[in-house]
C-alpha cells in the first residue's frame, strides 16, 4: 500500500525551494497534520541533506515548545515529513492584532515559551538560525512552538563557516551582517529579541531593506559599537565605519513593555554577541518572575 | 555529532540490551554460529573503515556508519539485505548526516568494486553488482529501520574531554582502542562516555601510568561499570587474535543467508523490520 494513502490532503499551506507543505488528515485517527514534502529530484544525492538535517534534529528535539515530527514517509521518489498541525503562526497572529495590540500578559507568555523552546535547542547544541514570526506556531491553547528547522544545525561540528544567507534580514544580528562566521546560540537570541519587541508593538522592530540599511537601523537603535564595547569589531570582514549613533531610549520605541520587559529586551539586543543573555538566563529574568 | 546524550534518541531509543544483541547474533543460527556473526561484524567493520579511508572521511563519519550497520544487522537477518550493499549505504548516509557533504554515489560504487577486487579479493569471487539506485533504495530501508534516529554519539568527544589531564600517550592508545571497539557491540549496549573511560582505563594500565590510575580512583563512577565494558573489549581482542580473516571469511560468507536479486535488479530481500518496542 502506498503509505501516502494514510493521509487525505486538504490544502496547500506553503511552498519553498525544498518542496511543498500540505494540511492533511489522518484517515484512521482523523487527526490533522502538516505534510512537508521534499522533492528528490537530484538523482544522485538520495535523501537531500536538508531533509536529513531536519529529520536528524527533530528526532532529538522533543519538547512542548517545538513542533513535533510524527512520521517520515517515502514513496515513489518522494520524501514526506509528517508534523503535528498547528493552526496559526505568529506572523498572522500579529497581523490580526494590529489595531488592538497584543495583551501584555500574552506577550509575556509567548516570549517565555519561545525562550523555553530555544533553551532546549541550545542545551542540545542546536541552533535554529532562522527565527522569525512565520516560524513560530500558535495553537488554540495559546501554546507557542518553534518550527522549520530546515536551516538549523548542530553548532559544534568542526566547520567554521556557515552560509551568510541564513536568517531573514530583519531578524539577523549585526555580527552576522558584518561577516562574522562563528555562529553561536547568540544568533537566535538576537532574533528572539526582535520578535519580543514585535509582539509588543505588532510592528517589525528593524525592517531593513538591504544589508547596509539593516546595519544602519540596528546601530541607530542600539548605538554604534566601538572597539571598547566590542573588541575585534573593526577586523570583521564587512566592517565599515558606522560610528557616532547614540542608543535610542528603548522605552520610546517599545512603549508597551514595562521596565523589566525593556531590561530583558536590551539584554537580547547587544551588538556584541558575547554580551547577549542566554535563553536559560533569560527565563530567570525578573520580567517573568515578578507579576 | 553533538548534543546532550541524556536527552538524545541514541540514549532514549538505541541503547540495546545485551539479551537483544545475543538474540540478534542467534537470528541466523541455522547457518551461522554466534562467533561467525561476530567475525562477520569484524570483517564488515574493516570493510567500512577501508571504504571511509579511501574516500578520505573523518573517523567520526566512519564510526557513525559502522554503528548504523550494527544497528541494522542486530535487528535484521543478513538475508534481508546484502551487507555488501548495506556497508556503502551506511557510509553514504553517515557522510550526509555528519555534514561533510555527500560522497558522489558513483565514486562510492567505484571505490567499493575496486576494494573488492584488491584488498578484499579473498571475500568475493564475483564483481560488485550494485548500482546507484540500489544504494538509494537501501538508504530508505536503513533510515526507516532506525526510526530516523541518525545522530550517533561516539566516545571520541568524551575521550578528549577526559584525557586533558592524562597526557597524550594515554589518549593516543585509548583512541586506538575506541577505533577497535567498532568491531564489537559495546557501542550498541553502553553509553559512549563509559566506553571512553574504559578505553582510557585500559590505556593507563598498558602504560602503567600512575597519575592516570590515581585520577580513576577519584572518579565518582564505579570502577565495576568501567571494567564491565573493558571485559567486553578484551573478549573482542581474544576473538580477533584467533581470527584468520582471509582464511575464515570465504566460508562464513558462503554460509551467510543472502537475499535474492530479482530480474529487474531491485532489492527483493524480505522486507526489513522496524524494531518492535523501540518506537
Amino acid at each position: 500500500m502506498n503509505p501516502m494513502n494514510k493521509y487525505e490532503k486538504l490544502e496547500k499551506i506553503g511552498e519553498g525551494t525544498y518542496g511543498t507543505v500540505f494540511k492533511a488528515k489522518n484517515r484512521q485517527t482523523q487527526e490533522i497534520v502538516a505534510l512537508k514534502r521534499y522533492r528528490l529530484d537530484t538523482e544522485d544525492e538520495g535523501i537531500p541533506s536538508s531533509a536529513l538535517r531536519e529529520i536528524c534534529l527533530m528526532k532529538e528535539l522533543k519538547h512542548q515548545n517545538i513542533v513535533r515530527l510524527q512520521d517520515v514517509l517515502h514513496s515513489d521518489r518522494r520524501l514526506t515529513l509528517v508534523f503535528e498541525y498547528v493552526d496559526q503562526d505568529l506572523f498572522h497572529y500579529l497581523e490580526s492584532h494590529k489595531n488592538t495590540g497584543v495583551n501584555p500578559t500574552k506577550v509575556k507568555k509567548f516570549m517565555y515559551q519561545l525562550l523555553k523552546g530555544l533553551a532546549f535547542c541550545h542545551a542540545q547544541n542546536i541552533l535554529h538560525r532562522d527565527l522569525k514570526p512565520q516560524n513560530l506556531l500558535l495553537n488554540a491553547n495559546g501554546e507557542l512552538k518553534l518550527a522549520d528547522f530546515g536551516l538549523a544545525r548542530v553548532f559544534n561540528v568542526p566547520l567554521q563557516s556557515y552560509s551568510n544567507e541564513v536568517v531573514t534580514l530583519w531578524y539577523r544580528p549585526p555580527d552576522v551582517l558584518l561577516g562574522n562566521k562563528r555562529y553561536t546560540t547568540s544568533i537566535d537570541i538576537w532574533s528572539a529579541g526582535c520578535i519580543f519587541a514585535e509582539m509588543a508593538t505588532c510592528e517589525p522592530l528593524l525592517p531593513g531593506i538591504d544589508e547596509e540599511d539593516q546595519l544602519l537601523k540596528i546601530f541607530q537603535l542600539v548605538g554604534s559599537p566601538t572597539e571598547d564595547s566590542w573588541p575585534g569589531i573593526t577586523r570583521l570582514p564587512r566592517y565599515s565605519n558606522i560610528s557616532g549613533f547614540p542608543p535610542k531610549p528603548i522605552a520610546n520605541v517599545v512603549p508597551s513593555l514595562n521596565t523589566t520587559g525593556l531590561d530583558l529586551l536590551l539584554k537580547h539586543l547587544k551588538s556584541n554577541p558575547s554580551h547577549r543573555i542566554s535563553a536559560e538566563e533569560a527565563l530567570l529574568h525578573e520580567y517573568f518572575t515578578s507579576s | 555529532m553533538a548534543g546532550n546524550f541524556w536527552k538524545s534518541s541514541h540514549y532514549g531509543q538505541w541503547i540495546i540490551s545485551e539479551e537483544r544483541v545475543l538474540e540478534g547474533h542467534e537470528r541466523d543460527s541455522k547457518s551461522l554460529s554466534v562467533d561467525d556473526v561476530k567475525k562477520l561484524h569484524i570483517f564488515f567493520a574493516n570493510f567500512i573503515q577501508a571504504l571511509g579511508e579511501t574516500n578520505k572521511l573523518r573517523q567520526q563519519v566512519i564510526a557513525t556508519a559502522t554503528v548504523y550497520f550494527k544497528r541494522f544487522y542486530i535487528l535484521n537477518s543478513f538475508k534481508s539485505i546484502d551487507p555488501f550493499l548495506m556497508a556503502p549505504t551506511c557510509i553514504f548516509l553517515a557522510s550526509k548526516v555528519e555534514e561533510c557533504g555527500p560522497i558522489p554515489i558513483q565514486r562510492l560504487i567505484t571505490v567499493c568494486s575496486s576494494l573488492i577486487k584488491s584488498k578484499f579479493n579473498f571475500a568475493m569471487t564475483n564483481d560488485f553488482l550494485y548500482r546507484p539506485q540500489h544504494v538509494l533504495e537501501c538508504e530508505f530501508y536503513l533510515l526507516e529501520m532506525m526510526d530516523c534516529c541518525l545522530i550517533v554519539h561516539q566516545p571520541y568527544r568524551p575521550l578528549t574531554t577526559y584525557s586533558e589531564s592524562l597526557g597524550p600517550e594515554v589518549l593516543n592508545t585509548a583512541w586506538h582502542i575506541i577505533n577497535d571497539t567498532l568491531r564489537c557491540d559495546v557501542i550498541l549496549t553502553h553509553p559512549p562516555y563509559l566506553i571512553a573511560l574504559s578505553a582510557l582505563h585500559m590505556s593507563s594500565v598498558i602504560h602503567n601510568n600512575e597519575n592516570a590510575m590515581k585520577w580513576f580512583s577519584e572518579l565518582t563512577i564505579s570502577i565495576e561499570k568501567i571494567t564491565q565494558v573493558s571485559q567486553q573489549i578484551i573478549q573482542l581482542y581474544e576473538l580477533w587474535r584467533g581470527f584468520d580473516e582471509k582464511k575464515e571469511i570465504p566460508g562464513i560468507l558462503f554460509r551467510m543467508p543472502r537475499p535474492r536479486m530479482s530480474h529487474s535488479g531491485s532489492l527483493s530481500g524480505s522486507r526489513c523490520s522496524t524494531p518492535s518496542g523501540m518506537r
